[in-house]
């Protein structure tokens, strides 16, 4: 009964997410009818990173610039919700389901990651216990990092010759300048 | 340990563990690198066991994993002499390979550890980083069986090729 219930609160999560999403981006009066998508690249000045982009760094994306980013965001959104749907034991005996608050910490991080103008589309992977992990590798670029659902994230990165590491990084604050670098190099 | 030539088969048998056709570092477990007595499972190449593989495989379908297909197990090879050589961002070495074999069921089992005391979330990312990039590129399970059969029997069929000499008619 408990995986049941755990299951439907991720899944409703990731649904009541979308539909937040979609109507904060149909509310252009330019928008209607529109796939969400192009819409975004048309009508920037209503954007809806805009919450986003206030809480988490001063310089906005450059508005009406090449926004490279929106592709992998929405096909890694897209992985996440599906994995979202993995119900207890779908790894064997100790694998959890998503929790929550997993979901949201690390759609909240993916949304910054955006913002702040990273065009590498990471891979995404469920653990044993429910969290998210991004992954980057490219070249000398490796990056593994994991979003928990108590709002922090632990990662390492390195191109080969600088590297950054933290244990529990504040997703509320913004991304260290060191991750940021490797991530945009 | 096995020598530093040795290939080490790692079973994915989790599709959830690729993004697309890239090996994500979930498939490397956090808490199986944290250390201790928990290591990450993978069988040796020279004496693996095509039979335990496959057991393997459909076993973890069996536990209580409803995805779990068997034509869908995946195959990655991380060289163990690599992986003993492998360095963290501090010049140290991480890993040690010890064999594992269980009696009766997979002799070639063995334990990719962390050997050190390090088991920070941080730490464990970078190790996992660096087992992604030790692995080999992945291929099915079916496939790699198949593959290694065949070149077996190519070994078995050169070893007896040069025993045999073919005496010319008088």
């Amino acid at each position: 009964m408990n995986e049941v219930n755990r299951s439907s609160s991720v899944s409703d999560f990731a649904w009541i997410s979308v539909a937040a999403f979609v109507a904060s981006v149909t509310a252009s009066p330019a928008s209607a009818n529109v796939d969400h998508r192009r819409q975004f690249e048309k009508a920037p000045e209503i954007s809806p990173w805009a919450d986003v982009a206030s809480t988490s760094t001063d310089e906005f994306v450059p508005i009406g610039g090449p926004l490279s980013y929106e592709s992998w965001y929405f096909e890694v959104s897209d992985r996440m919700v599906a994995l979202s749907e993995k119900q207890d034991g779908w790894k064997g005996p100790e694998s959890q389901s998503v929790l929550a608050l997993a979901f949201e910490q690390a759609n909240h991080l993916l949304r910054k990651l955006a913002v702040d103008g990273i065009d590498r589309r990471p891979t995404v992977g469920l653990d044993y216990e429910g969290t998210f992990s991004f992954a980057w590798s490219d070249g000398n670029l490796s990056i593994d990092l994991t979003v928990y659902d108590d709002g922090t994230y632990s990662y390492f990165a390195t191109d080969g010759v600088r590297s950054a590491t933290a244990d529990d990084a504040l997703i509320s604050e913004r991304l260290s300048p060191q991750l940021l670098g490797l991530l945009l190099s | 340990m096995p020598e530093a030539a040795v290939d080490l088969h790692r079973l994915i048998w989790s599709p959830d563990d690729f993004d697309g056709d890239t090996l994500t570092t979930s498939a490397f477990p956090k808490n199986d690198l944290m250390g201790g007595e928990r290591y990450l499972s993978v069988s040796r190449t020279d004496i693996l066991n095509a039979d335990a593989e496959l057991r393997t495989a459909s076993g973890q379908g069996a536990s209580g994993s409803a995805n779990v297909v068997r034509d869908e197990a995946m195959s990655v090879i991380l060289n163990s002499g690599d992986v003993c050589a492998a360095k963290d961002d501090k010049g140290v070495q991480p890993f040690d390979v010890t064999a594992e074999p269980k009696p009766n069921e997979n002799e070639a089992h063995c334990g990719i550890r962390n050997s050190t005391e390090t088991q920070s979330r941080g730490y464990v990312n970078q190790l996992r980083a660096i087992l992604v990039g030790l692995a080999s590129q992945p291929q099915k399970l079916d496939d790699f069986l198949s593959i290694r059969h065949f070149e077996l029997i190519s070994n078995d069929f050169l070893a007896l090729s040069s025993t045999v000499t073919i005496m010319a008619p008088q």
